[in-house]
């Protein structure tokens, strides 16, 4: 009768003995941002609080990077519309994003390693890094939940492949 | 069809309360997980949904699900689920198996629903082995496939779902893989979408039996290479530099170098209504030095059988009336024993 898990259990033991996954293979940390970078919503600096909310809820997006003669000039991101917009009773058609934004963000470009955006993100505390090429025009942008979207797909069987709830114990002996 | 809004149902109403028994890190849990995240956007009442499905690891699907379900026999789902879809043209069904369920034992009634046309959802996990039984070929292995029923690899040349769907005349044929989950997410609402039989088959990695099968699929150095992800309207474009596309040349799919042997006008545009270009497509699956493609391969409209059938009864009462059961087995040569 025991045998027929041997199969099963003789995989999974060598599963576990292989070599695990370090996060160091799941992102090469020299590998170029590009890889990992989303297209970008830009909206000129000039633009009401109005227009650009709503450019938020257009595109579904989280982050708008801002700019002034095609270039990078400012981010704004959900979380600023929290902490420096609502419930200070601004007249949103009146008001520029100008004056509201982030200005001048720290912008990596396309090729730069993965590793730099990491240490923007942990040390600055940044969610998104907008992406630039050398006349600081907007390409893209890179943003924390890219980072753990790939994080998922490479660790597609530790992390997806598993069940609705955790397994804190067999509820019962029958089952599906 | 009644509606619901899409707001009123979530995923967790269509997670059952049973202890889900797949494999820890079978390919089987995340298709399952967005099935879950599709069904209630679809806005239909839950009551509305029936899963039916044969024999394998696939098939425990229904169990996992909150929703009506018929965990039947082995290859004959898609028999079953017509029955069903007769019986009840309002029901949302979607017939669950795998590759052994429905292109060994269960071949035949693949054919025929897929020939019909009814408005039924089949979803093949593909995991080219015998999962349950612990390990033997399937029709979809590959050729040379070392498993425990061909210790010196099958011989066997094996099937190619979507070219047999094709084939048997489906409507709308896709592939998925387990791995590209919004791609899987957008698969499955297509399918709902779609008014007839919607064949989506869906690569899904078996680690305990046959892990690995598609790595050159979703391994992420290689993914770029060997996906062509088709798009409606879009060239036929892959590469980690965007750089290779799909060409005809003498009437053959061939892989084209842009801006060295091709040029992009040169790309084919992907047309989902093309069934000569469907059949091509398919053919491309694990060919060496072609990409494989993935996504909605062909999409054909045209009624499906319910409604033709459900039209003609409906002809026929008016021509000839409601009839009567009774009258028509006292009809003709009788006789009281």
């Amino acid at each position: 009768m025991i045998d027929i898990f041997d199969d099963e259990i003789t995989q999974m033991e060598e599963n576990e003995a292989s070599t695990d996954s370090i996060f160091s293979e799941a992102i090469q940390l020299k590998d170029p941002v590009r890889t990992l970078a989303k297209e970008c919503v830009t909206r000129s600096e000039d633009n009401s609080l109005e227009e650009i909310i709503d450019s938020f809820q257009r595109n579904s997006t989280s982050c708008i990077i801002l700019t002034k003669n095609k270039k990078v000039s400012g981010i704004f991101t959900e979380r600023d519309i929290v902490l420096n917009v609502l419930g200070r009773g601004l007249n949103f058609s009146e008001s520029t994003i100008q004056k509201y934004m982030t200005p001048d963000p720290h912008t990596l470009r396309m090729g730069d390693p993965v590793s730099f955006a990491l240490n923007m993100m942990v040390d600055g505390g940044f969610r998104h890094i907008p992406l630039v090429d050398k006349d600081n025009q907007p390409r893209g942008i890179i943003s924390i939940m890219d980072i753990v979207e790939h994080l998922g797909y490479v660790f597609h069987k530790e992390v997806m492949n598993l069940p609705p709830s955790p397994l804190r114990k067999q509820s019962k002996q029958e089952g599906g | 069809m009644s509606q619901v809004s899409e707001s009123t149902l979530t995923r967790k109403d269509f997670i059952s309360d049973q202890d889900v028994r797949w494999c820890p890190g079978c390919g089987d849990y995340a298709i399952l997980a967005q099935v879950q995240k599709v069904f209630p956007d679809l806005g239909i009442p839950k009551e509305n949904f029936l899963i039916v499905s044969g024999i394998g690891c696939s098939s425990r699907f229904p169990y996992y699900m909150d929703t009506f379900g018929f965990h039947s026999i082995h290859g004959r789902a898609t028999a079953l689920a017509t029955g069903a879809k007769m019986a009840n043209p309002d029901l949302s069904v979607w017939v669950v198996t795998g590759d052994g369920d429905a292109m060994s034992i269960g071949g035949n009634h693949f054919i025929h629903i897929l020939r019909r046309n009814l408005d039924i959802n089949i979803l093949l996990f593909n995991n080219e082995v015998y999962g349950l039984t612990k390990g033997q070929y399937s029709p979809t292995s590959s050729q040379g496939h070392i498993s425990k029923s061909t210790p010196l690899g099958s011989v066997d040349y094996p099937f190619n779902p979507p070219q047999l769907a094709l084939g048997a005349g489906g409507t709308f044929i896709a592939r998925g893989i387990d791995r590209e989950l919004k791609h899987l997410n957008q698969l499955l609402k297509e399918a709902h979408n779609h008014s007839g039989t919607s064949f989506l088959e869906i690569y899904q990695n078996c680690w305990v039996y046959n892990d690995g099968a598609f790595a050159n699929l979703t391994e992420k150095e290689l993914k770029m290479e060997t996906q062509l992800i088709l798009e409606q309207g879009m060239p036929m474009i892959f590469g980690k530099d965007k750089d290779k596309g799909m060409r005809l040349v003498k009437g053959n799919l061939e892989v084209g170098m842009i801006g060295k042997d091709c040029k992009m006008e040169d790309i084919l545009v992907h047309d989902e209504k093309n069934k000569i270009h469907g059949l091509m497509l398919s053919e491309l699956t694990h060919k060496d030095g072609f990409p494989t493609p993935i996504g909605i391969i062909y999409r054909e409209e045209k009624p499906p059988y319910e409604e033709l059938l459900l039209n003609q009864i409906q002809k026929a009462i008016q021509i000839q009336g409601e009839g009567n059961l009774d009258s028509l087995f006292q009809n003709g040569h009788t006789w009281k024993v």
